[in-house]
């Protein structure tokens, strides 16, 4: 519905890079976005790769190296931050670990210990509610054959994504979370990437001098005080936007919830508190963030919202809050 | 005959129409091939005239207006509407972002005035698809309720930036966790970092 200019620009270009493809599978000829899309979220988790990109958030740029395989079904990782402190994300399987700048070891919580249960978001038909899916085309990035694909948000209450998805493991070489002006807000893209034919576990041990992951400490999960415990829900919500809190969590009395498009998520905090201490709202390159009050029986509660949506957004959904 | 719809176009800009007329405008739009061109035009204005003129200006979003003023029909009926709203909390997010630049530091890019006017201002389809519920209220702030920054005792500044760092961070996590398929996301999280001796305690 949302760009129908661009709509025809795109059956346009869909159809030429349709007749460029004559070089790919057969299979891969009659993907349509949503087809790659789909391929990539089931193909690229179990590629062989090493790598290294750089994630751009506003104006902000780092460098980070990857390695990415597969061990007996379980994804084996390790991330590495080149630039400023040395800072590594290792996971094994389920397991996160994040070695700081002073190699303090934290362990994150494990899906079930995390709020978002075992749902994962990203399935294509959530998706379809909120965006549009549509083909950019064949392109080059990392010396490399990609395909690009477009995720246009239906309305005004979301960002609009971009994708590059390698034609040969599936994986993702570029993304791009822009507003709908075009304006970038976070990006990843690597700028070198190499298949791996084998498994080397050496490739995945932390480059931290002196780190035993078996003796990491649980990350400092934010404790829920029994006084933040409140009841409330939203009374309003951009479209496609689901509950992701796991079932475990009682879902009406929690201080904080987490809702997501399949796409990105939003995170609303609802607290007790003494004294208003700030309030406002903010945009830190993807990330919006507000906080407001309510003034409720005779205490004031404060509701924060955090989520890589337009910051009238997130201001909004504030205002949805409605306590019980 | 075409100046008043001109006009007409002009007041629609600036978000100031009335429902009624809202949708005979878009109505028109869809009839119109020149008026829609002008509609086009007026934007492309706008946007030159405040410098932020972009590869996506040439979209058509009248037809995402429409539907959304139809989906939206039985929320839109029970709400007051309030016109400038956006105009509320454009105005909010910029003087607030002088509170949270100090709060959050060096780490965040505030909304400056033309990122935040560019955000609310132009984009009629965010005022159209959302319905207002209620009305944005000044914000009681830190540089408000105390005078001038300088005057915010340091350590409510300190629990202000700790809490929004741990509630960033953790946002960045559970959304990394949640995409699942790939750690690259955590790149977001080293963005919240607070110093390791706050993030290692327990």
């Amino acid at each position: 519905m949302l760009f129908r200019l661009f709509r025809r620009a795109s059956v346009l270009s869909a159809g030429l890079a349709l007749m460029l493809s004559s070089s790919l599978t057969l299979a891969n000829q009659s993907l349509t976005a949503q087809g790659w899309y789909e391929k990539m979220l089931e193909e690229a988790p179990k590629a062989s790769y090493e790598g290294i990109f750089v994630h751009q958030s506003g104006n902000q740029l780092q460098t980070v190296e990857i390695v990415h395989g597969q061990k007996e079904g379980e994804i084996w990782e390790r991330l590495l931050h080149l630039d400023g402190p040395t800072q590594e994300v290792i996971r094994r399987g389920d397991d996160m670990y994040c070695i700081h700048p002073d190699a303090s070891v934290e362990l994150l919580p494990q899906k079930g210990g995390s709020p978002f249960g075992n749902k994962l978001m990203g399935a294509s038909r959530q998706l379809t509610k909120a965006y549009q899916f549509r083909l950019l085309g064949k392109q080059r990035f990392a010396g490399r054959l990609v395909m690009g694909l477009q995720l246009v948000p239906k309305d005004g209450t979301r960002h609009a994504y971009q994708l590059w998805i390698d034609q040969q493991t599936s994986v993702p070489l570029r993304t791009e979370l822009l507003t709908i002006k075009g304006q970038v807000l976070e990006r990843y893209q690597f700028s070198y990437f190499n298949v791996q034919s084998d498994f080397k576990e050496a490739r995945f041990a932390p480059r931290t001098k002196g780190i035993e992951l078996d003796i990491a400490s649980s990350a400092d999960v934010l404790k829920t005080r029994n006084r933040d415990v409140l009841e409330w829900r939203l009374n309003w919500m951009p479209v496609g936007f689901v509950d992701q809190t796991a079932s475990g969590h009682t879902p009406k009395m929690s201080a904080r919830r987490i809702y997501s498009d399949g796409l990105v998520m939003f995170s609303v905090y609802v607290e007790n508190v003494d004294k208003v201490q700030d309030e406002g709202t903010m945009q830190a390159g993807p990330t919006a963030l507000t906080v407001q009050h309510k003034q409720w029986q005779g205490k004031t509660r404060r509701i924060t919202v955090v989520g890589e949506v337009p910051p009238a957004m997130v201001a909004r959904i504030a205002q949805s809050v409605e306590l019980l | 005959m075409s100046d008043i719809k001109n006009e007409t176009l002009s007041v629609l800009m600036d978000g100031e129409l009335d429902e009624m007329s809202l949708r005979r405008v878009l109505n028109q739009l869809d009839d119109e091939p020149e008026l829609k061109e002008t509609w086009s035009r007026f934007h492309l204005q706008h946007d030159v005239i405040k410098g932020d003129i972009s590869e996506f200006s040439t979209i058509d979003i009248s037809g995402a207006i429409h539907d959304a003023i139809e989906d939206e029909a039985a929320l839109k009926s029970q709400v007051q509407p309030s016109k400038n709203w956006w105009k509320a909390v454009a105005g909010l997010s910029v003087a607030a972002s002088v509170t949270f630049a100090v709060v959050l530091g060096a780490r965040f890019n505030p909304l400056v005035e033309h990122q935040g006017s560019e955000q609310f201002a132009g984009k009629t389809q965010v005022q159209v698809v959302v319905p207002e519920i209620t009305r944005v209220k000044t914000p009681t702030m830190i540089a408000q309720s105390s005078g001038s920054l300088n005057a915010i005792d340091e350590e409510s500044l300190q629990q202000a930036q700790k809490r929004l760092n741990t509630y960033l961070k953790q946002h960045a996590q559970d959304s990394a966790l949640g995409q699942g398929r790939s750690a690259m996301p955590f790149a977001r999280v080293v963005n919240f970092e607070t110093p390791a001796r706050q993030v290692k305690g327990n």
